[in-house]
């Protein structure tokens, strides 16, 4: 019967009666044979040839069995060559220095046909094995060292994107270990365009990669639509779809969402499934808890989602604690958890807001012990103080391109030849729209501007007199009129519109200026400056609008839009 | 006296198959070798190469079956080992003549 892979098997013995044996015996198994006569031979044949498996006899001259081994089994390196010597087993000594030297088995004389094959057989696997699992030991290795690379980069890009906000601010500070971010903890944030500061902390379920490519998107939709100008109802909003829609069943984000307004002193707190955070009210030097109300980011899709957030009227120095569930779980060499009785008193123990931070890493800390340390604590603080640095920070935004059209204005004249052809009203709409939280005012802007410039072309470009609409054959004639007027006009319509930014949110201001005759506005002016006048769409206009203004001839009109934060 | 394993000598056959007249004439060859070597290491009083030399015709001789040669060998092994080759010019002598009937019997499996 000849192995299925023929194997080369060194021979070494001095004596050619007993070499010739075994020559036959392996070459009768289908291997092939290189034989030696003494152990330098030995040497020299085995680096020469790198034989399979090597049987040695222990006595030879020039150099015996032992020493032989030695130098081949270090040539192998870890490439594992089984050794057989070839010895009477009466000699105990010289069996020891035969294992010593690396000896893997022994072959005693008489030599045995089956015995040798056996011995073969089993070193073939084992040899077999053993290459195996050095080719898988390699492949982890490169596959480990791929993986720390990769993390390396992934940790890169996740910074260089984390930290494009403003967690640089004074008056934010933070503990992220190390590897948090491969635990899933993410802490993102950023200012508005009007200012105030919005913080998100969060903390992904399970560990390594997966969880950790959650945040990607995550920030990138945070900081994306922070700069802008979104809310923070809107940005829990769209980050919960997209993680809904991107992640798998079962990977989420817990989180606790931040917005914290310096000008008017307030936070609103958003938390979804992140241990209570902490007010520390600094006057009073007492603790306030803002519980997880919501789901997790990502469980929940569309109109389940909820985005309600807590309004907490803070005094400036007041400071505000988030924290993943890291510093709750933290475990002591006895796999006891810190948990939050520990951390409230570390808040009882102390009387300055200022050393709280501090003072909750170290006691966490010193509760865990160095060795013991868990690689995912993340804290924040968040103090109720304009950042000193708030100037540069926004400078910061300014210069990207980021932030979205705050602060414009633009004038817009619709000529004659115009009028019959084109709607200036979705352009100048869509030009409102591109400040995103006049967006969701889309329906009353659009009523206020058609309002307006069918009051400036009707009645003023084409000097309609709004009376004609009150009988059916008017009705008629005013269309008729109309036709008829567009086709010979030689009128326009001004488009004055500016926007501006405050700390509650901003205001839009619109000029419509026409070539008309205007009206008397004055006879209906009020007090406030409003008109009591029902014509030209004037109740419409005073609901929607803080301040409608006629001017000039009442051929020109200035209405202001206020829009406000979050609502 | 002399005494041979006629199935390991049937086995080696088997196996040696053409080869078997080469190896009865290698062993002889090497025998004769050996027993001049041994004679001579008793002559120089040097145990510890008529210990080896003993050691390896011991070796051979257990392979080809030759029982009762294998014994005088180990004890001339023994007697290298320790050092003493008093009587070792006997030993070699039953040793040669082992050697020659044993020979003679393998010479029939031919």
């Amino acid at each position: 019967m000849t192995a299925a892979k023929p194997l080369t098997v060194l021979i070494a013995d001095d004596t050619k009666t007993d070499r010739m044996i075994l020559e036959s015996i392996v070459k009768k198994e289908g291997h092939l044979v290189v034989s030696a006569e003494n152990g330098v031979e030995a040497i020299e044949v085995y680096n020469a040839v790198r034989p399979d498996i090597v049987l040695l006899d222990v006595l030879m001259p020039e150099l015996d069995g032992v020493g032989a081994a030695r130098a081949i089994k270090e040539a192998a390196g870890d490439e594992m060559v089984p050794i057989i010597f070839l010895t009477s087993l009466n000699d105990t000594d010289s069996l020891v220095r035969c294992l010593e030297a690396g000896g893997d088995d022994f072959l005693s004389k008489p030599y045995n046909r089956f015995i040798l094959q056996a011995k073969i057989k089993a070193f073939s696997r084992m040899r077999d094995m053993h290459t195996t699992m050095r080719k898988q030991r390699n492949q982890i290795q490169l596959n480990n060292d791929h993986m720390l690379q990769e993390q390396a980069v992934a940790k890169q890009v996740f910074d260089n994107i984390a930290h494009s906000g403003c967690l640089h601010a004074s008056n934010v500070r933070y503990f992220m270990s190390p590897l948090a971010v491969f635990n899933g903890d993410v802490l993102v944030g950023a200012l508005r365009p009007s200012g105030s500061m919005l913080i998100l902390l969060g903390d992904f379920t399970g560990h390594g990669l997966p969880a950790a490519i959650g945040a990607m998107p995550l920030a990138s939709t945070f900081y994306g639509m922070a700069h802008k100008g979104f809310s923070l109802s809107d940005i829990l909003q769209e980050i919960n779809q997209k993680l809904k829609s991107t992640l798998p069943i079962g990977l989420f984000c817990c989180a606790t969402m931040v917005e914290m307004n310096f000008k008017r002193n307030y936070v609103r707190v958003w938390n979804g499934g992140l241990p209570d955070c902490f007010v520390y009210r600094a006057k009073a030097g007492t603790i306030e808890t803002v519980k997880s109300s919501h789901l997790p980011l990502g469980v929940v899709g569309g109109k389940d989602f909820k985005d309600d957030s807590c309004y907490l009227e803070l005094e400036p120095g007041d400071r505000l604690f988030l924290w993943s569930d890291g510093i709750h779980e933290a475990r002591n060499a006895s796999g006891e958890m810190f948990g939050e009785e520990r951390l409230v008193s570390v808040f009882d123990k102390v009387s300055d807001g200022e050393v709280i931070f501090d003072s909750i890493l170290n006691a966490v800390q010193k509760f865990a012990g160095e060795g013991e340390r868990d690689d995912d604590l993340s804290l924040v603080e968040l103090s109720m103080v304009t950042p000193n640095n708030i100037a540069q920070l926004q400078d910061h935004y300014g210069s990207t391109s980021a932030r979205g059209l705050t602060e414009w204005s633009l004038s817009f004249e619709v000529k004659a030849g115009s009028f019959r052809y084109f709607d200036p009203l979705p352009l100048l709409l869509n030009i409102v729209q591109s400040v995103p939280s006049l967006r969701k005012h889309g329906g009353n802007l659009y009523t206020i501007l058609a309002e307006l410039y069918s009051n400036a072309l009707e009645h003023g470009v084409l000097k309609l007199d709004s009376a004609l609409k009150k009988s059916a054959d008017g009705f008629l004639k005013y269309y008729e009129l109309r036709t008829e007027r567009l086709e010979t006009t030689t009128g326009s319509v001004t488009f004055g519109i500016a926007h501006k930014l405050t700390s509650e949110g901003g205001v839009l201001t619109i000029q419509v200026k026409d070539t008309g005759d205007g009206f008397n506005y004055k006879k209906y002016q009020r007090k406030d400056g409003n008109l009591t006048y029902s014509g030209r769409g004037m109740n419409l206009l005073n609901d929607l609008c803080r301040r409608v203004e006629y001017k000039g001839n009442g051929n020109e009109v200035e209405i202001e839009f206020v829009w406000q934060d979050d609502h | 006296m002399s005494n041979l394993d006629t199935a390991a000598i049937e086995m080696l056959k088997t196996v040696m198959e053409d080869d078997f007249a080469m190896l009865l004439d290698t062993f002889f060859e090497d025998s004769l070798q050996r027993i001049a070597d041994l004679k001579r290491h008793v002559n120089d009083r040097d145990p510890e190469a008529f210990r080896k030399t003993a050691h390896s015709l011991k070796g051979s001789a257990s392979n080809l079956g030759a029982l009762t040669m294998t014994q005088l060998c180990l004890q001339a092994e023994e007697m290298g080992m320790a050092s003493n080759l008093d009587g070792a010019e006997n030993l070699v002598s039953e040793i040669d003549r082992e050697y020659h009937a044993v020979s003679r019997k393998l010479e029939t499996f031919r």
